[in-house]
């Protein structure tokens, strides 16, 4: 693995007596990766951190090189650094050209230099005319795309975006998410994506965080943590079906109804044996129509990693899951 | 329609940045960029400035002009008389600075005011600070770059004045003896106006750092001036004690300013010592509430 572009050792905060960081050691990758967790898992006050706004308690953090929890680089941090903030933002009575060049300036481009930047920036985020137009009167996809060329005027070596879909609608959220991924792996951007939405996450990053209570509860590559943690078996069958839920749980395997009247089958591996699922079925005297298998989703991931289990293994609690199908019935002996 | 040229590609920054850039300068020329986007409030707040200064101009001149003979014969019967008695009554250079200093700090106080109301409260409503601090400034940059946004109009107001009125003794006084006899009068004149804008800035940017809207800070502003006044000149009635006019900021100015040009009123109760003490209590809290308030904005980004 090459240099992480973000490592993180012990890192503790604490807002009196709540710890917000737990003191968590974690190493993020080069390339865009997402940072998921539910509300007050601490992905706010970390992001705080890493650009030196806050000061941990204990622990240490460096970006890029820097270390932002001290002194003397909480300031350089940032020049490398660019931040893409949840919330509305703008900079009062300007119009978008006049903010980007202006923030430019104050990271550090010359005047000239800055005025081109923004130029070129907003044409990137397809800001075309109403960049001469206040912002006051933006629409929210428009201030999405104003912040997310403001954080890229000095060309950071790493992107923190925050939410950048929020509020976006559903055109408006593919323009941003096509310009994440562009950034992300056509422009080989550094990017730290911190979103609720797990789709925005799975599409643009090839890596993913998951924080709760303060601490890291899940990392690693999109593909591997949606393969490793079991699989998940679609089955209709003809004839008696109850025989063949015991075989099943005879064989250690959860089974649940599914939405259209057919079985779940919960896979304790990524790999499922389908000739084992058709021996059971021969057994217990039934005949498979179709068999598909369902991938892990992020979501499952992400619910799995915060201690809410995804799958359900009683019939009450049967939820359907996002994950993609993929048919085995080519796998029938 | 798109024109065929336009290309929505990333394009990487190829330059590099300023090793040692003055941030603040950029925050303050663009805060004072904005506030001359509006030209009705300019036109209104700073014509009782120009017509000030054109009084105060046209005095200094036509002082000199009859010191030196020219509009009137001096050696004529009574001229002389006439000529002294008019340039008594238009008064020194210094005289007239400080009548213009004092007539002007009411309106210097409301263009500061105008202009600098919602350099912090506004940004604090639209969210810039989540845009300023993740960049690499200081809170000292901020507030820097913020002060010299409004401190600039006050500078406009009350400091460039009285140098044009400076200007124009300088020009028309005979020999340059305003210049050479009378050098140190430019320099207190630009302390004394530097530390009222200065303070009226330091004021109105507290002000602005504690509510959200402009407009609030505006009221908070006018309500303050007019509270201290008035608190101060009751209490000073119904106790019969001079100290309480400690609390009126427009009475402080106007001590600290006949002591700077040697018009100290020696029947004056309230000592330049005190004066002194109370403008400097009022910079310290102002700034350790600016200093509060912006740490906060800044966690806040």
């Amino acid at each position: 693995m090459s240099e992480p572009v973000i490592s993180i050792r012990n890192l503790v905060k604490c807002y009196g007596k709540i710890r917000a960081l737990d003191g968590f050691d974690l190493d993020i990758p080069s390339g865009p990766v997402g940072l998921l967790g539910p509300n007050g898992s601490g992905k706010t006050t970390l992001l705080k951190l890493l650009l030196g706004l806050l000061v941990p308690t204990e622990g240490e953090a460096t970006v890029l090189g820097f270390r932002p929890t001290q002194r003397r680089d909480r300031l350089s941090v940032r020049t490398v650094v660019g931040y893409m903030p949840e919330g509305d933002c703008i900079l009062p009575g300007m119009s978008a050209i006049e903010l980007v060049s202006t923030l430019a300036r104050i990271t550090g481009l010359r005047t000239e230099d800055a005025m081109t930047r923004a130029h070129e920036v907003l044409d990137y985020v397809q800001l075309d005319e109403e960049r001469y137009r206040p912002t006051d009167g933006y629409s929210t996809g428009m201030k999405q795309r104003l912040k997310l060329a403001q954080a890229l005027a000095h060309d950071p070596q790493l992107l923190l975006l925050d939410e950048p879909t929020n509020g976006l609608d559903p055109k408006g959220r593919r323009q941003m998410l096509d310009l994440v991924e562009d950034l992300g792996r056509t422009q080989g951007k550094n990017i730290l994506l911190c979103s609720h939405l797990l789709q925005d996450v799975e599409r643009t990053c090839d890596h993913v965080v998951v924080l709760n209570e303060g601490g890291v509860v899940e990392q690693g590559k999109v593909s591997e943590l949606t393969a490793a943690k079991g699989a998940l078996l679609l089955v209709e069958v003809e004839g008696e079906s109850a025989r063949f839920i015991e075989q099943l749980q005879a064989a250690g395997l959860q089974t649940s109804e599914g939405t259209e009247g057919g079985l779940r089958i919960q896979w304790p591996d990524a790999d499922p044996d389908a000739d084992r699922v058709f021996e059971l079925a021969q057994q217990a005297g039934v005949a498979i129509t179709q068999l598909r298998q369902q991938r892990s989703s992020l979501e499952d991931v992400f619910l799995r990693a915060v201690g809410v289990v995804p799958h359900a293994t009683s019939d009450t609690d049967a939820s359907p899951s996002h994950g993609d199908s993929d048919d085995l019935l080519g796998k029938q002996p | 329609m798109r024109a065929s040229t336009h290309t929505e590609i990333y394009r990487p920054f190829t330059g590099t940045l300023r090793e040692h850039p003055r941030r603040w300068v950029t925050i303050g020329v663009s805060s004072a960029k904005q506030g001359f986007k509006r030209k009705l409030p300019a036109l209104l707040l700073f014509t009782p400035v120009a017509i000030g200064c054109v009084i105060a101009c046209f005095r200094v001149y036509f002082r000199f002009q009859l010191l030196s003979g020219d509009l009137v014969n001096i050696n004529s019967p009574g001229a002389a008389g006439i000529t002294l008695m008019v340039t008594e009554t238009l008064g020194d250079v210094v005289s007239n600075i400080f009548t213009y200093t004092q007539g002007m700090a009411f309106f210097s106080l409301m263009i500061v005011a105008w202009y600098g109301a919602g350099l912090i409260a506004e940004d604090r409503r639209l969210g810039a600070n989540l845009l300023y601090f993740s960049r690499p400034i200081s809170r000292l940059d901020y507030l820097l770059g913020k002060g010299a946004g409004a401190a600039f109009f006050g500078f406009l107001a009350l400091t460039l004045p009285c140098l044009l009125v400076c200007s124009v003794a300088t020009f028309t006084s005979p020999e340059w003896s305003f210049i050479v006899e009378e050098w140190a009068s430019i320099l207190k004149v630009i302390l004394f106006s530097s530390i009222w804008v200065g303070t009226v800035t330091v004021l109105v940017l507290t002000i602005s750092s504690l509510v959200g809207r402009k407009s609030h800070a505006l009221i908070g502003i006018i309500g303050a001036i007019v509270l201290s006044s008035g608190v101060s000149t009751v209490l000073a009635h119904l106790f019969n004690e001079n100290s309480f006019s400690l609390l009126n900021l427009f009475q402080n100015f106007e001590r600290l300013g006949e002591w700077m040009f040697d018009r100290w009123n020696p029947d004056r109760k309230v000592t330049i010592t005190q004066t002194a003490a109370a403008l400097g209590g009022l910079w310290t809290l102002c700034l350790f509430i600016l200093a509060v308030r912006v740490r906060k904005m800044e966690v806040v980004a």
